[in-house]
């Protein structure tokens, strides 16, 4: 009996998260069948089951609101929002008693009250508990139901608890596999051992990979309990908003969802009552009186946004700048100095609001500094876009999963690191010449391209000790926290990339705020996730100011960057060379053997495509060759050089070279003079075919066994980059007529003759020796060049 | 009333943990150290996929950090959610205690007061009965 009971409340309460949606679309189409029959169905299967487990005040509502339904089924009735109101506040009361009926506390029996409200729609004759006609709709919905359950996938519920240990058990699985691989690759490796091995390693992989899948749901239930939401919110405030919802297919983990409930909602309530206008304000404006909200959900890479996008009256930043001073959050010369970004942001100060006056919804100040909390307690971040009078638009921005995050680890002293990906905005060397390191009164300063951060070691951090390490320089790291202020971290050496599942870690070792949790790489040893938050904090840098500094003093270095950006690089003669970055594609390293001297020039085959090859003579014996993709838009050639050296930024003047053809001229690159590689010289020689542009179609007109034209003209012009055709249905729209000999069709002005002899035909008549070849392709291009 | 204890040797005196809270007893793996944390903490082990938090039991009571040496015996608790090795010399047995064995008189010498809840009377010999919480709390109470 307990097993049943446990079953209708799980599936009672999953079928209620699904229907919130779909009463208040029905509330909008009355007349959509669809919606009824499956609003209708939920009633009716509470029905049935209450009757069948003895819940009686369950059975009774249920059993109402199945009346009203079938009334609005049968269309005696018509549904309007006080009809879905009172049968929502029916529903809400069934799934108030299902908790109750899982948690054991008592529900204060008023049922009768909303009961009476929702029959008092029915047409009096129509109200007969038990009516005959339920034993019919009874057999209809059966096989009602059928039919739809046939489409659907087939689930079966299985407790949390199991998951949890089918996911650690697997995790087991792939520590005990590279355990193994380990051991397999010190005792030698044997073909056939390997080959089982590595099918071995593919399930696993693919095991893990399914159980992750697991622990995902359907972003949809997250959005299902909005339009409800809105919709209540919209009555009380007596506003008309549309709710438009796109992406509830994405996935995300399981308990992001419930992570996401109450920042989500709040930040939904906030726009319905602040954002949107009343009808009134919003035709003065020339608006729809209709107000929207869109919520898109989106993967992008391992991260998942919204956006909740409104098109109400945006936030005026004068009054937001106005509560902010008079809340002391800061000082109106303080306000007058942040950048438009950092004002907006102030409406995350715990107390701030801008309305007017507090409504029951929204507007008592708690709020923005809560969602932003919670967002960032899961690892998001928000990001607002204004358009004063035309709305706002809120980005959130949030990992995957919440157990596993993109990770670098990274080395201090002896030991490893990991660090969360998406709080690093940029990793360079230190010996890279856009960084200094500045001493200010013995604190530290690194200045990255004229931008100063504060600056530590990792080891000092962490109290360890350095190790010296030959040969490799150290790393900085730009990172910016979800809290405070962008910071440069010091370390050893950036290890790897990777996959790091987040564990927990114990209360002692969490105490000191540098670190995030615990994880266990493939290595099998313990690794500390470092916590960006707490590393500023550590640092010491005052984090209000400290983030308004930098934004007004990274204006003026932004327009820097839009300057254009070269890389530096050894070409193959051995000297360093810097090309413009915009041409290039991507880095490329291919096999020497890919490289070959054929049909004139080097050519590079890459994906079974010949592409052409530049500066490089001969192809190496053997070993792996760098190659920079160069591309124009529409063709591609290859660059080979010796190394890749460093991106920069071309600042100073470009000094004109003695061969234009070949540089562009000398810039200053770290303070050397190199040639700046001019693209030009690279493209012109290309190849055509893929130019984009069709070819001239040469008409050919001889005969169908016409032996000179077919196998040595027709290859030529081919060659040329002329296109051939011997169809006299191709005559009309040819480029070109090409005849042999005699002078008929001379009045057509594309017509060209050639002849068998040296000497000028007779007649007049214009024509060449068709073994001129030079002759011949000027005077086609002198007929092509007529014709334009 | 009868618990079960597990008898176990930290920094040579004779100690007892009870037996519900014991997962089990293993020989550590490599031991990677936790900066800027409490000194109780010896730092972290992989147990299967779980990381630990492994504590110097020694380091609790003398205050001398014990060198925390691959293979080094811990025996794994679970306290409040997480699981911790606690450092041992050598584990004896498990042995039932009974309720009229434990001695109400007897209090441990100062530095095992913090950790120990109780003592019993063993087989003949004196125990004394850690208190598994007041292991992972840290040693900032102890420096008073």
């Amino acid at each position: 009996m307990d097993d049943l009971l446990e079953d209708f409340i799980a599936e009672t309460r999953e079928t209620l998260e699904a229907l919130i949606s779909q009463l208040v679309e029905w509330e909008r189409n009355p007349q959509d069948r669809e919606l009824l029959d499956s609003v209708f169905r939920f009633v009716h299967t509470v029905k049935g089951s209450c009757g069948f487990l003895d819940l009686p005040r369950l059975l009774r509502l249920s059993h109402a609101a199945e009346d009203v339904l079938s009334s609005a089924r049968s269309e005696t009735l018509l549904a309007s929002t006080d009809l879905v109101s009172a049968v929502l506040a029916v529903i809400d009361r069934i799934s108030t008693l299902t908790d109750a009926l899982e948690s054991g506390d008592a529900v204060y029996d008023d049922d009768a009250d909303l009961i009476d409200a929702m029959l008092a729609f029915l047409p009096s004759e129509a109200v007969e508990p038990g009516d005959v006609q339920s034993l019919n709709e009874f057999i209809e919905e059966i096989e009602h139901e059928e039919r739809i359950s046939k489409g659907k996938a087939r689930t079966v519920r299985v407790s949390l608890a199991l998951v949890d240990k089918l996911m650690s058990g697997v995790s087991d699985m792939v520590l005990a596999r590279n355990e193994v691989s380990r051991q397999l690759r010190k005792a030698g490796l044997n073909a056939e051992v390997e080959h089982s091995f590595a099918r071995l390693s593919a399930s696993v992989a693919e095991m893990r990979d399914a159980v992750g899948m697991m622990r995902m749901q359907n972003i949809d239930r997250l959005f299902s309990s909005l339009p409800r939401l809105l919709r209540d919110i919209s009555i009380e405030l007596g506003k008309e908003i549309e709710l438009h919802i796109e992406g509830s297919e994405v996935e995300v983990d399981r308990e992001m969802v419930e992570a996401l409930r109450d920042p989500l909602s709040h930040i939904l309530r906030n726009a319905a009552d602040h954002g949107i206008e009343n009808a009134a304000e919003r035709r003065a404006a020339g608006k729809n009186p209709v107000g929207n909200i869109r919520i898109v959900a989106r993967q992008s890479g391992n991260q998942i946004l919204i956006e909740v996008i409104d098109d109400g009256r945006g936030i005026n930043l004068e009054k937001l700048g106005m509560r902010a001073i008079a809340l002391k959050a800061v000082t109106a010369a303080e306000w007058s100095k942040m950048s438009e970004r950092s004002q907006l942001h102030t409406i995350f100060t715990p107390g701030l609001s801008t309305a007017d006056q507090v409504t029951s919804i929204s507007g008592r100040g708690v709020g923005m500094d809560v969602v932003r909390t919670n967002l960032q307690n899961i690892g998001g971040t928000i990001e607002l876009e204004n358009a004063e009078g035309r709305g706002l638009k809120m980005t959130l921005r949030l990992p995957l999963t919440l157990s596993i995050i993109a990770g670098l680890s990274v080395r201090a002293g002896d030991q490893l690191f990991g660090i969360s990906r998406s709080s690093v905005v940029e990793i360079l060397s230190i010996s890279n010449a856009n960084v200094r390191i500045e001493d200010l009164g013995g604190m530290r300063v690194a200045s990255i391209r004229g931008e100063r951060f504060p600056f530590k070691s990792l080891e000092s951090l962490l109290g360890i000790d350095e190790v010296a390490t030959t040969g490799s320089s150290r790393t900085l790291i730009v990172m910016r926290p979800a809290i405070g202020a962008t910071f440069v971290l010091d370390v050893a050496g950036v290890i790897d990339n990777e996959e790091l599942v987040v564990k927990p870690g114990a209360p002692l070792v969490m105490a000191s705020g540098l670190f995030a949790g615990t994880s266990l790489p493939d290595n099998g040893r313990p690794m500390l996730l470092l916590d960006a938050s707490g590393l500023a904090a550590a640092i010491g840098v005052d984090m209000v100011e400290q983030s308004d500094q930098r934004e007004s003093a990274s204006m003026p270095s932004e327009k820097i960057q839009k300057r254009p950006s070269a890389l530096l690089f050894v070409a193959m003669d051995g000297r360093k060379r810097a090309i413009r970055l915009s041409a290039i594609d991507r880095m490329e390293d291919v096999e020497a053997s890919q490289i070959q001297y054929i049909g004139g020039k080097m050519r590079v085959c890459i994906d079974g495509a010949l592409s052409d090859l530049a500066d490089i003579d001969s192809a190496p014996a053997g070993g792996l060759v760098k190659l920079l993709k160069l591309t124009d838009g529409q063709t591609s050639v290859y660059l080979a050089v010796e190394d890749v050296l460093d991106i920069f930024t071309i600042d100073a003047e470009i000094v004109p070279s003695a061969f234009p053809h070949y540089h562009e001229g000398v810039i200053d690159a770290f303070g050397e003079p190199v040639e700046l590689v001019n693209i030009f010289q690279y493209f012109e020689m290309s190849d055509t075919r893929h130019s984009g542009h069709s070819a001239p179609l040469c008409y050919l007109d001889c005969a169908d066994d016409a032996y000179w034209e077919r196998s040595i003209l027709a290859p030529l012009l081919i060659a040329s980059g002329y296109e051939v055709s011997f169809d006299s249905k191709d005559q009309p729209h040819a480029a070109v007529v090409l005849h042999r000999d005699d002078g008929q069709a001379a009045g057509d002005s594309r017509s060209l003759h050639l002849r068998d002899s040296t000497h000028v035909l007779p007649g007049g008549v214009s024509s060449i020796y068709r073994y001129d070849r030079v002759g011949l392709i000027s005077a086609i291009e002198e007929k092509l060049a007529g014709r334009a | 009333m009868h618990s079960l204890y597990l008898i176990a040797h930290v920094n040579g005196s004779c100690i007892a943990i009870e037996s519900d809270l014991i997962e089990s007893i293993v020989h550590v793996p490599d031991v990677v150290p936790v900066p800027t944390c409490d000194r109780s903490v010896a730092g972290l082990f992989a147990l299967r996929s779980r990381v630990l938090t492994l504590i110097d039991t020694q380091f609790l009571i003398t205050g001398v950090p014990q060198q925390a040496k691959k293979g080094a015996l811990a025996v794994i608790v679970d306290i409040a959610g997480h699981q911790y090795g606690l450092l041992v010399d050598k584990v004896e047995d498990v042995i039932p205690v009974a309720g009229e064995q434990f001695e109400n008189n007897i209090r441990p010498s100062h530095e095992w007061e913090r950790l120990v809840s109780r003592t019993a009377s063993v087989n003949d010999r004196l125990v004394m009965i850690l208190d598994t919480s007041a292991l992972v709390g840290g040693q900032t109470a102890m420096a008073a």
